[in-house]
């Protein structure tokens, strides 16, 4: 990623109010993103092109979220994921990191907390790509 | 998640912490722990100036490390997101085109505080949840004394009715088996539906929604509009119950169903509650309540 490309980000929810409600918010803050209600179109995408930032829902229908990030990082192992849930447990916080996901964020959530974690993860892709 | 636990020095609000610690070990939340080192002097202490000072190794301060450490125990020390483990030399950005290599701790993945604030309680809750855009305020009561704090402050009561963001009044007597969850089904937001499947999940306790009709001519109206979440929760796999009240019965149909452990009232800007329950009855509804009380905004 150079300085002047803008860091893509995929997002998957299957409530489209998510959707609404973060796509503006990121594109407004510089990135560039796309958005999924269905984990099967995300699922096409991502054998299509590379996403710096990859921001999944748990619970959907057909492919779920755990297992379309297992999909994510075996491609791409240095896309950063991140999780959002709204049905958020013990098992799936620790199943997310195990898969190396970069953080976990139970809904709901303010916009700045979801910024701050995108953050987060665009300056760990900074730092691998200078080391 | 940003979750404010507001205590005192008194059982509640220990039992008040570990409930928020089972919430947090399954959410990962950004957790606040507030104590109010109030300027009020307690009338069995009398009017010395000594107890109006500050102390750091006061009272509060002990009971709120004993409550830090209460709260940090309810995770096993590989999982626990709040401990910071790791010092090491790491590149840091200073400014553009600067970096210094700097001996740091490496942060924990989230955020766990223990603050004190000085000044009155419910005026310093409030300001700090403001502060951190606090998604739920989280606070105990003694339910012996009508649901009161320290020096008999009705704090849950005003800090309930006065917040920008949700406010969950925990009472300990009930264990949560149901929750009972009071919609506006014109307006409520997609965050206090999302509070509830974090709380259902938490306990995993059996869910009932209930839609209010203004008069009964309307209720197939209500009903076609709590379609909407009766297909949301299913979509899920959560098979909610679902039940319409009219609306000039709320007080008795409250009443009554303040009896399975976690009451939930949607009481957003413009909602049919707010309008219908003013402060006064939810002061009465939190100070007389069984169960828990959660209001949604």
């Amino acid at each position: 990623m150079s300085d002047e490309e803008k860091t893509s980000i995929l997002i998957l929810d299957d409530e489209a109010i998510v959707l609404k409600r973060l796509r503006p918010a990121l594109e407004k803050a510089g990135y560039e993103v796309e958005t999924f209600v269905r984990s099967s179109d995300a699922s096409s995408r991502i054998t299509e092109r590379q996403f710096d930032i990859v921001i999944t829902d748990l619970k959907m229908e057909g492919l779920d979220g755990m297992q379309f990030l297992t999909q994510v990082k075996e491609r791409f192992p240095k896309t950063e994921v991140i999780v959002i849930t709204g049905f958020a447990t013990m098992d799936t916080v620790k199943e997310s990191f195990q898969k190396g996901v970069l953080d976990f964020l139970a809904k709901p959530f303010k916009l700045g907390e979801i910024l701050e974690t995108v953050k987060k993860a665009e300056t760990k892709i900074k730092q691998a790509d200078d080391s | 998640m940003r979750i404010l636990v507001a205590v005192d020095q008194n059982p509640y609000s220990a039992h008040t912490v570990g409930e928020v610690a089972k919430l947090a070990a399954n959410t990962w939340a950004n957790v606040s722990l507030l104590g109010v080192q109030s300027k009020r002097v307690p009338k069995n202490e009398g009017s010395d100036a000594k107890t109006r000072s500050w102390k750091t190794d006061g009272p509060l301060p002990n009971v709120l490390s004993a409550y830090r450490d209460n709260f940090l125990s309810y995770f096993k020390e590989e999982d626990c997101p709040y401990t910071e483990r790791e010092f090491g030399y790491k590149m840091i950005e200073l400014r553009k085109g600067l970096w210094e290599e700097l001996y740091v701790c490496k942060s924990a993945k989230k955020n766990f505080r223990a603050l004190i604030r000085i000044g009155n309680p419910v005026k310093e809750i409030l300001a700090e949840a403001k502060e951190e855009e606090t998604d739920l305020i989280v606070l105990g009561c003694d339910t012996s004394q009508g649901c009161s704090w320290e020096n008999n402050m009705a704090v849950p009561q005003k800090v309930a009715n006065d917040a920008a963001c949700s406010v969950l009044v925990a009472k300990k007597e009930k264990k949560v088996e149901r929750i009972v969850c009071c919609l506006d089904h014109d307006r409520v937001s997609q965050q206090s539906l999302e509070m509830i499947n974090q709380l259902v999940t938490l306990h995993s306790a059996k869910l009932t929604i209930v839609g209010f009709a203004e008069s009964e001519g309307i209720k197939t109206r209500v009903e076609k509009k709590l379609d909407n979440v009766l297909r949301y929760y299913h979509e899920r796999d959560i098979e909610p119950w679902i039940e319409i009240a009219e609306l000039s019965s709320l007080d008795t149909f409250i009443a009554q169903e303040a009896q399975w452990g976690l009451m939930a009232l949607w009481m957003g800007k413009m909602s049919i509650l707010e309008k219908a329950l003013p402060k006064s009855k939810v002061k009465k509804l939190i100070k007389g309540s069984e169960s828990s009380v959660l209001i949604l905004r």
